[in-house]
């Protein structure tokens, strides 16, 4: 039995093993590392744990010591855990805090949000507002720059509250398309899907359009460099060291042949290196190698990383603008109703192409819902999305005018700007070629994620699960690529492919969807009066005429 | 017929049960034992080497697989059979509550009654129906009773006492400390000589633990507590620091823990018990308080050692 005459609790004084973990042997100073605050005797307000809680913590804590960590064998099953309003996160303080709202994830603040909704809407579109802008005239583009922000933000807002006028149904996790079902069944579901794989296949199949153009450029640059081959004489731009050329000068704009000038080296080795290295005709071809695989992947989340390159490129591309509108100077002159030699008019019948763009470029709605949803305080939903767009709308502007403005006119017509504004700069720039090979890698990590999307937006509708076999989505990838080959081959103008894409997927998803689906839940309460009918309508023809005008104009 | 202690072989509790109805893990848990992957069924136990687990005093734990796997083991089982239920102190049955053959379990666990009476007649026999979690709230009253009710009637001339356990809630707990309780000898006399203890000393709460497993024997309280759920956390604490503990292969020996709300101590108290002394008056410095445990302590020995030597644990809570 143990000796009477020692202390009973091995004494701190005497403890030698003690001595080389704390500083000090006062008992007062030593604090545990770590609390357990089952019942930290306070008699203060704190929401407490209720006492099963407490008690399977306890024990839940307990048996994760007696296996290790991989065994299962003492993992608490699923209807033993409690219910989700019952979790209660431990502080180290002492307190606990409930778990609001069912999903549990982390509210963002404001800024966050209006970042991620920036990033999200800056697309590829950014590199044709110039050309759109040019297209309606520089005065009448900026207007329409403005007033198309404020129209899709409106119909913007009206898709966010879509949900909340639902009555009786906890519509919390819906999106847009289950709005859509909920007012116009099968119809409006399968609609709204339709019209929203519109706007992602054509923004794939203007990514492979660029990818071949950044791809091509990006070769003929290194080609160049390693074989120092000068092509300033080849191609019809300005003189200096801030290149500005124009690839088709005296072509129609609608007419896009494979226009190769050789002048000057007549070099069998660049002859067989332009056959081979085609913008046109083989790169597209190449790409698919490289990008039909990562389209076949189960999971995009490998993907999703690399969103910060989108900010990236973004960031870069106004670094860049700023940079040549610095060197290039500005040159601006106003001739109103008449186009001449060099400068266009300010007002310019060809105004819907830009205004098919736009859709394109402050297109968000089919995902505006999810975005907002993680937003801390949900009564700054609606200042925080007009700031954003308000960004947005900036960035645009920004990027759009100065090209614009900075294009040097005396030597090149307006009329040059290329619906990509990097095709003015020759492939020998250094910054552009920096900016074309950032974006060729952007690209390629956010191509398998639009692939993605389609694959479980159309996959999910038709056949229920997002991976019903191998043979079923290689084939759905088949077709994307497809399109996207099709067109870098035989149709490689962006300006054209956003402002149709965007004109029919607008139609439905930011111009008539929303404004439907507003009219009719006010009819349902009682509430449509005139003034507001009169205005959606309005909305909805707007739609309408956009869609035309694209075919038209 | 009593049966003498030999002094070669020691004194069991048996844990039987079909294999998977969940002793290795309730084993674990009570006697705060890590489980290797590989002692993981990848068939029956045969556990009788595994048995160094000891508790009051010299009682040994043995678990035995009964029933239901390869003829190897049923016929080493049968052949073992004198050897495994001779000098058995107590019998704890597992049944699990999902189980779907009902018929083959109910014979089994006569199987193992015959060989009690045979070899151990005076051995306690208790009964619990394990898993209790998987069945729904509202119908486990129900259930439990029904299943009391077959097992009393199967059990004739034994008695046996049945609990409803699961390890995700106090049943489990509750339980084992019921069967622990009853096999301390003069269990009666120390819970009343700890109720004068916790009030000459003017402590909030007393507690008494059985030494290997925590489990609370008795306890004296002056007021009401909040918690109800006090003596399982305890237990799961000073359990996990004995895992620690024993990492470092030292063993735990006492602990004091303080704030300028109350006091507690945890020693050794007995040969077979610890005891926890909670204080709320701060003023009380601690050595006071040490000093009456250790005298307390003398005197509780003397009490156990009144019965004779420790093997014989003679039934005396009929």
């Amino acid at each position: 039995m143990e000796d009477d005459g020692r202390p009973l609790l091995g004494s701190i004084q005497a403890g030698d093993y003690y001595s080389d973990q704390t500083d000090s042997l006062d008992p007062r100073q030593r604090r545990p590392f770590h609390v357990e605050p089952k019942n930290i005797v306070e008699d203060s307000a704190q929401e407490r744990v209720s006492a099963e809680a407490s008690a399977l913590n306890s024990r839940v804590h307990y048996y994760s010591r007696l296996t290790a960590s991989s065994d299962r064998l003492l993992a608490p099953p699923d209807h033993v855990i409690p219910p989700p309003e019952e979790i209660y996160i431990y502080s180290p303080l002492g307190t606990a805090f409930k778990v609001h709202g069912k999903d549990g994830a982390s509210k963002n603040p404001s800024i966050v949000t209006i970042f991620a909704i920036w990033n999200t809407m800056m697309g590829t579109s950014i590199l044709s507002i110039p050309w759109g802008i040019k297209q309606a005239g520089f005065t009448l583009g900026i207007i329409i720059l403005i007033l198309m922000g404020l129209l899709t933000l409106y119909c913007c807002y009206r898709v966010l509250k879509s949900p909340k006028s639902i009555p009786y149904i906890d519509t919390s996790d819906w999106e847009f398309p289950d709005v859509c079902k909920y007012y116009f069944g099968a119809f409006g579901q399968w609609s709204s899907l339709l019209f929203s794989l519109v706007s992602l296949i054509g923004a794939m199949v203007v990514y492979w359009v660029l990818m071949s153009n950044f791809l091509f450029n990006t070769g003929k640059f290194i080609y160049n460099f390693v074989h120092n081959v000068n092509l300033s004489d080849s191609e019809f731009g300005t003189n200096g060291t801030d290149r500005v050329v124009c690839p088709y000068p005296d072509v129609n704009p609608h007419r896009y042949n494979n226009y190769t000038v050789y002048l000057g080296d007549n070099n069998t080795d660049t002859a067989v290196f332009d056959h081979w290295w085609s913008k046109t005709n083989t790169i597209p071809f190449y790409l698919i190698i490289l990008l039909l695989p990562l389209l076949n992947f189960r999971s995009a989340s490998f993907f999703a990383r690399f969103t910060f390159l989108g900010t990236g490129s973004v960031i870069y591309l106004i670094v860049l603008v700023t940079i040549k509108a610095f060197r290039l100077g500005f040159h601006l002159e106003f001739h109103w109703f008449h186009s001449t030699e060099l400068f266009v008019p300010e007002f310019r019948v060809l105004f819907p192409q830009l205004t098919g763009v736009l859709t394109l470029a402050f297109f968000i709605h089919n995902c505006i819902i999810t975005l907002m949803k993680n937003n801390r305080n949900q009564e700054n939903n609606v200042r925080d999305l007009s700031l954003a767009y308000l960004l947005v709308g900036v960035t645009y502007l920004y990027v759009g005018v100065l090209i614009f403005v900075a294009f040097p006119s005396p030597p090149l017509p307006k009329e040059c700007l290329e619906p990509n504004f990097l095709d003015n700069f020759p492939s020998s720039d250094v910054w552009v070629f920096v900016a074309r090979t950032f974006l060729l890698f952007q690209m390629t990590t956010v191509y398998p994620l639009l692939g993605y999307l389609v694959r479980v937006q159309l996959m999910g509708q038709i056949f229920g699960e997002h991976y019903p076999s191998f043979i079923h989505v290689f084939l759905l990838n088949v077709l994307i690529v497809s399109a996207g080959v099709f067109m870098a081959r035989f149709y490689p103008n962006i300006g054209s492919i956003i402002r149709y894409s965007g004109a029919t997927c607008g139609l439905a998803l930011v111009f008539v969807l929303p404004s439907v689906i507003h009219m009719v839940a006010l009819k349902r309460s009682g509430d449509l009066r005139w003034p507001s009918a009169c205005f959606h309508s309005l909305i909805i023809l707007l739609g309408v005429a956009n869609l035309v005008g694209q075919f038209f104009m | 017929m009593t049966h003498h202690p030999n002094s070669t072989c020691s004194v069991r509790v048996l844990l039987m049960g079909k294999s998977g109805s969940g002793k290795t893990s309730m084993r674990s848990i009570i006697f705060a034992n890590y489980i290797a992957r590989d002692t993981r069924r990848l068939g029956a136990t045969i556990d009788v080497e595994h048995s160094h687990v000891r508790f009051l005093g010299n009682l040994v734990l043995n678990l035995w697989d009964c029933g239901g796997q390869d003829t190897f083991m049923e016929n080493y089982f049968t052949s073992q059979r004198d050897n495994i239920f001779r000098n058995v102190e107590v019998l704890i049955y597992v049944f699990d509550v999902e189980s779907r053959e009902l018929e083959k379990d109910m014979h089994y666990y006569q199987s193992c009654l015959e060989a009690i009476l045979q070899n151990s007649p005076d051995a306690k026999v208790f009964c619990l129906v394990h898993k209790m979690d998987l069945v729904q709230e509202d119908q486990r009253d129900l259930i439990f009773k029904e299943r009391e009710e077959d097992l009393k009637r199967l059990s004739r001339p034994l008695a046996c006492t049945c609990f409803r356990t699961s390890i995700w809630d106090e049943t489990l707990y509750k339980a084992w400390s019921s069967i622990v309780y009853q096999l301390i000898p003069n269990v009666q006399q120390l819970e009343s000589n700890l109720r004068n203890f916790a009030q000459i000393i003017e402590a909030d709460e007393v507690l008494l633990f059985e030494r290997a497993t925590f489990l609370v024997i008795s306890h004296y309280q002056c007021k009401e507590q909040r918690d109800a759920h006090r003596f399982e956390k305890i237990s799961n604490i000073i359990k996990q620091f004995k895992l620690s503990c024993s990492k470092l292969a030292a063993s735990f020996q006492s602990m004091e823990v303080r704030n300028s709300n109350f006091a507690a101590f945890i020693d050794v108290f007995t040969s077979n018990t610890y005891v926890m002394v909670i204080m709320s008056d701060p003023s009380i410095p601690s050595a006071a308080t040490l000093i009456n445990i250790r005298n307390a302590r003398k005197h509780f020995e003397k009490l156990e050692r009144v019965d004779g030597p420790k093997h014989s644990l003679h039934m005396r809570m009929r």
